[in-house]
């Protein structure tokens, strides 16, 4: 098992987000969770990527309890694809990605970028600043930075969002292949319903669907 | 690796992120004015206090070794009263240092001591200690050591002196009549003296204080000396004729008007004759040192100290640095008040760029607060953002430190010449281009080299505590 929530719980001052939510992914599992908007499904994402502490409920990551002051266990074992890229504009598509393995304190190397460009076609951009590239590049700029460090888990965020229909169905794709597992917040029901499994956050409640 | 980057990212340009390059480079400037600033004034500051110590202390010395009334009440002093080898007379330090005789009376020539003079203080192996030369043995051991440049003795007199002093372009000479006290000099002294060529007389060579150039004397002018030798028969008058070669800067020496200069061997002669008694270690005889580096007086006083009570010479001699000089004192106090009131001006002004560093690096903060959620969100620790903007204060600090450093350089180098340019301005004659200082402090440097950087730091971990406490889920989510 790569993740196991437990009960969660979150509040934004007198409204509650939802509660006694239960998650369990193991390794190589694609999970959609779709909901409609402010139903909360952000803030369990944050929430299970040690971003945001819920107000109740437990949280393992391969068996150990985390919370969010566990940056190691974010660093190396997760990854986040947000809906934005959140791409540094100045910097080379090589020094965007090179940033999660200089924060893990190793050194990153050309030929391991270009393995990874490799997956999403833009090896040829590798030294190219990323305010040269379209929005469906950057986006998958921002998709092989998430693999950099070889994380158990993937976090996205509605990582097609931006994406037209033709470049959010290739997004897609890339993440359907991945052997991580997969843990994807959306509001495109057709997405969601190429993962292996799907759960629908309604009435403050994570339910299957 | 991952700080750094980042932090050279924020001050190296970059085209289209120059704004926090720029906010950068005017917290750079700030500092760089700043140290510049603080290095000048604090090594000018240092430089007038060093002179005026280096004044202060070129007559006397930094650090003096005076005998002790137990030195003068002692057998190795009394002894020579009752000696044929010292003409039955005390001898000065210097005799005494090159005496080649025993300490002891010979008893084939000299009388028997009276019952109750003093008992001699004894060596190790039991034989009478040659105090003075155990003392210069510590003082060359010193030397070797290179914490003493020089050890020189010196005489100091007092007697009713008559001055005439001649004047070659005027006819006659017009009298100046007064109680001086007369300094020894040899040749490490005279340099010292502002008129270090000492030319060739027939008369006693004498240094006379500026103040008797105001009186018309120049050099080559010539004069006497009188002293009245009293006798149990009479009193005698002996005059010594002189020549004038040269002034001295009596500066704030206190006997400074009445203190004239001239040869060890002629001051050491009037002293046998008359022994001056003084309370005050300005005039008293005894040997002045010198060291290369005078700050360090009191340091190497208690060195000598401890070599004296380690030889059992502590009650026959005294060590007495520059600071317990009595007209050093004060004017050592007003320095370093004015030191201290300085260093507190710089630690302003360092403060106050300091508060540009905080404006400035919060600024940064805020422009990358998406930055900062990105970070945080691919596992940056708080600890690892604190170092980077805490970091990037501190790396700010040391460049401008370093920058400032260079324009001080450059700026002491070309004082004197900024300070003549200056008069032009403000019509006077210039009356520091002479002396003013013209390099770095090491005071000033460890001031504002070790200072700025370490605020600098300090003011970083403000923003660095900002940065900190962002949530990266609300940012990434509002921005």
């Amino acid at each position: 098992m790569i993740l196991s929530a437990q009960n969660l719980k979150k509040s934004f001052e007198d409204r509650e987000l939802f509660s006694e939510v239960s998650l369990c992914v193991s390794e190589g599992k694609k999970i959609a969770i779709v909901g409609p908007s402010g139903s909360g499904k952000t803030t369990l994402l944050n929430i299970l990527g040690l971003l945001e502490t819920p107000d109740e409920g437990i949280l393992e990551i391969e068996g150990l309890k985390v919370h969010t002051n566990c940056h190691k266990i974010r660093n190396q074992k997760m990854g986040f694809v947000f809906q934005f890229h959140y791409l540094n504009s100045d910097l080379t598509v090589f020094e965007n990605l090179e940033l999660p393995r200089l924060i893990k304190g190793e050194p990153f190397s050309r030929q391991e970028a270009l393995d990874l460009l490799k997956n999403v076609q833009l090896e040829e951009k590798i030294d190219t600043p990323t305010k040269f590239l379209s929005g469906g590049q950057k986006q998958r700029v921002a998709f092989a930075r998430s693999l950099v460090n070889n994380p158990k888990i993937l976090f996205a965020d509605e990582p097609t969002g931006q994406l037209d229909q033709n470049l959010a169905s290739e997004m897609m794709e890339l993440f359907l292949k991945l052997p991580q597992a997969v843990v994807l917040v959306t509001h495109d029901r057709q997405f969601a319903a190429k993962m292996q499994e799907r759960y629908e956050l309604i009435n403050h409640r994570l339910v299957a669907w | 690796m991952f700080e750094l980057k980042t932090i050279f990212r924020y001050i190296i340009p970059k085209k289209g992120e120059i704004s926090s390059s720029l906010m950068s480079f005017i917290s750079l400037f700030i500092i760089t004015l700043v140290t510049w600033l603080s290095l000048v004034f604090l090594s000018i500051a240092d430089g007038i206090e060093r002179g005026w110590v280096h004044k202060l202390t070129s007559i006397h010395g930094p650090l003096k070794i005076l005998p002790t009334e137990s030195y003068h009440a002692s057998y190795y002093n009394k002894i020579d009263l009752y000696k044929y080898d010292s003409n039955y007379r005390t001898l000065s330090l210097k005799e005494k240092k090159n005496s080649p005789f025993p300490i002891e009376i010979n008893a084939s020539i000299d009388e028997e001591l009276p019952e109750e003079f003093p008992k001699p203080h004894l060596d190790s192996e039991g034989k009478p200690l040659d105090l003075v030369k155990k003392v210069f043995s510590i003082l060359d051991q010193l030397k070797k050591e290179h914490i003493l440049e020089m050890a020189e003795e010196y005489e100091i007199t007092g007697a009713m002196m008559r001055l005439k002093v001649f004047s070659q372009k005027e006819h006659g000479y017009h009298l100046v009549s007064q109680a001086s006290f007369i300094m020894s000099y040899d040749e490490t002294t005279l340099s010292l003296l502002p008129s270090p060529v000492l030319q060739k007389t027939a008369y006693i060579p004498l240094f006379l204080p500026k103040s008797f150039q105001e009186m018309g004397a120049k050099n080559h002018d010539v004069g006497q000396l009188t002293i009245y030798n009293g006798f149990s028969t009479a009193t005698i008058e002996e005059n010594n004729p002189f020549e004038v070669v040269g002034f001295y800067d009596a500066g704030t020496l206190q006997v400074g008007p009445k203190c004239l200069f001239a040869p060890y061997m002629f001051v050491s002669r009037l002293a046998s004759q008359g022994q001056m008694e003084s309370s005050d270690p300005i005039l008293t005889s005894g040997i002045r040192l010198k060291l290369k580096d005078n700050s360090r007086a009191p340091v190497v006083a208690e060195k000598i100290q401890a070599a004296f009570k380690s030889e059992g010479l502590q009650d026959y001699f005294t060590v007495i640095p520059y600071t317990q000089y009595g007209f050093v004192k004060d004017i050592l106090l007003s320095f370093q008040s004015d030191r201290l009131l300085y260093s507190l001006i710089a630690l302003i002004v360092l403060v106050v760029a300091a508060s540009n560093i905080i404006s400035v690096l919060l600024l940064i903060v805020y422009q990358s607060r998406k930055e900062i959620a990105l970070f945080t969100a691919l596992g940056a620790s708080p600890g690892a953002l604190k170092r980077i903007y805490a970091g990037l204060g501190l790396i700010l600090g040391s460049i401008g430190s370093f920058c400032g450093l260079g324009f001080a350089f450059v700026t002491m180098k070309n004082l004197p010449f900024i300070l003549q340019n200056l008069q032009l301005f403000h019509g006077y004659e210039n009356l520091f281009s002479q002396s003013i200082p013209t390099t770095l402090s090491p005071f000033s440097l460890y001031v504002v080299l070790i200072g700025t950087p370490l605020i600098a730091w300090i003011a970083g971990l403000i923003p660095a505590a900002k940065a900190c406490r962002y949530k990266p889920s609300e940012l990434l989510r509002s921005l």
